[in-house]
């Protein structure tokens, strides 16, 4: 590998940790939302340093560059996770569903208790 | 049971100039029925027309939906103790005239979810006119309701239904569906061991010409349908201990 390309790699997965780190401290990102990403800057920082089993895995799977496999990794990536967060979404959509129900129907019985007062 | 209490829930989303017209005549039509309004929170006065014109009145704090709003209904019956409900929209489309025919299967024994079909009774006026393509889907989705509950079903669209607390209880619970509950309600229905019965109700024409069924909203309705029947018959039937479980 190119040691531009080598360095470049490392600062991004370095920037990454960091990034996804302090805002698991500042209390931006919840622990469980931080896995994937420190794991993936982990990935690109283990391939930065040693890149064998890199070009192993194109060889295995019929590739012509390693980085095609890399893009196709991040691909399929970003699909996954995009998915994972269409499924929060909903069931973050259920629970304001059942809170707003929920909220309306008190509302009505607090103004209705105000109202006897 | 047929001095149970009722509650006639009315779904309104930006019906300030018909709310109130709706009220009245339930009022007239159908007055031993309490009358609650659930208003999807809209922007314009629905909520004081509705509660000046003398119904209860419960309001989303944000805007979820048809669904929701008909679930908050029931929510709210529940919880008050009411034995039956009926559903009507706030759009007056469908006529208070129809209420007592509606009720009148829960009262026999005979249903435990009512729906008030716009085919099937020549009273002038009463008759159903809309596009051939909503009459096409119309068609496909009774015939699919029809085939997959084992008995006739003309109108799957129809917000005009009346239930008891088995039906209650079971549309309290996530088994019902947040958008459009048609086709894939009655489906749901008939799984978790319900009774349905279609009556002959009194229809309206849509007063403003407007519909929720416009623009993109049709294409999606039919995907949205197919697939919320798929995912039901690949789901386990409603258990009747779960449904009363998960209660408010």
């Amino acid at each position: 590998m190119d040691p531009r390309l080598r360095a470049l790699s490392i600062a991004i997965a370095v920037v990454l940790a960091v990034f996804v780190v302090n805002a698991v401290r500042s209390r931006k990102l919840r622990e469980e939302y931080s896995f994937l990403w420190l794991l993936i800057a982990g990935a690109l920082l283990l391939i930065a340093a040693w890149d064998t089993p890199l070009f192993l895995l194109t060889r295995a799977l019929g590739g012509v560059l390693p980085v095609n496999i890399l893009f196709f990794a991040g691909l399929v990536f970003l699909v996954v996770v995009s998915l994972f967060y269409a499924i929060r979404i909903s069931e973050l959509n259920n629970q304001v569903k059942e809170l707003a129900q929920e909220l309306a129907l008190l509302r009505f019985r607090v103004e209705r208790r105000d109202k006897e007062r | 049971m047929a001095t149970a209490p009722g509650l006639v829930v009315i779904p309104a989303y930006n019906e300030a100039e018909r709310v109130g017209r709706v009220v009245e005549e339930v009022c007239r039509h159908a007055p031993e029925l309490d009358l609650l309004v659930v208003d999807d929170c809209s922007n314009d006065a629905t909520r004081e027309v509705a509660r000046k014109s003398g119904a209860m009145v419960v309001s989303h704090p944000i805007n979820l939906g048809d669904g929701a709003a008909r679930q908050t209904g029931f929510k709210f019956a529940r919880t008050r103790g009411y034995r039956r409900v009926v559903t009507l929209d706030g759009d007056a489309q469908h006529d208070p005239r129809s209420i007592p025919d509606l009720l009148a299967p829960l009262d026999r024994g005979e249903a435990d979810l009512v729906v008030g079909t716009r085919f099937g009774n020549n009273q002038e006026g009463a008759r159903y006119r809309a596009p051939l393509g909503r009459r096409l889907g119309m068609l496909l989705f009774s015939r699919l309701a029809s085939a997959l509950t084992a008995r006739r079903i003309t109108d799957t669209t129809s917000g005009f239904r009346a239930m008891n607390e088995r039906a209650l209880a079971l549309f309290c619970t996530n088994w019902f569906p947040q958008t459009f509950p048609d086709a894939d309600l009655l489906l749901i229905a008939h799984r978790a061991g319900l009774r349905i019965v279609e009556v002959p109700a009194i229809f309206r024409e849509d007063l403003s010409g407007r519909s929720i069924h416009s623009g993109i909203t049709p294409v999606y309705y039919v995907f949205k349908m197919c697939l919320s029947i798929f995912v039901t018959m690949l789901r386990r039937r409603p258990q009747s201990e779960e449904v009363e479980s998960n209660g408010p």
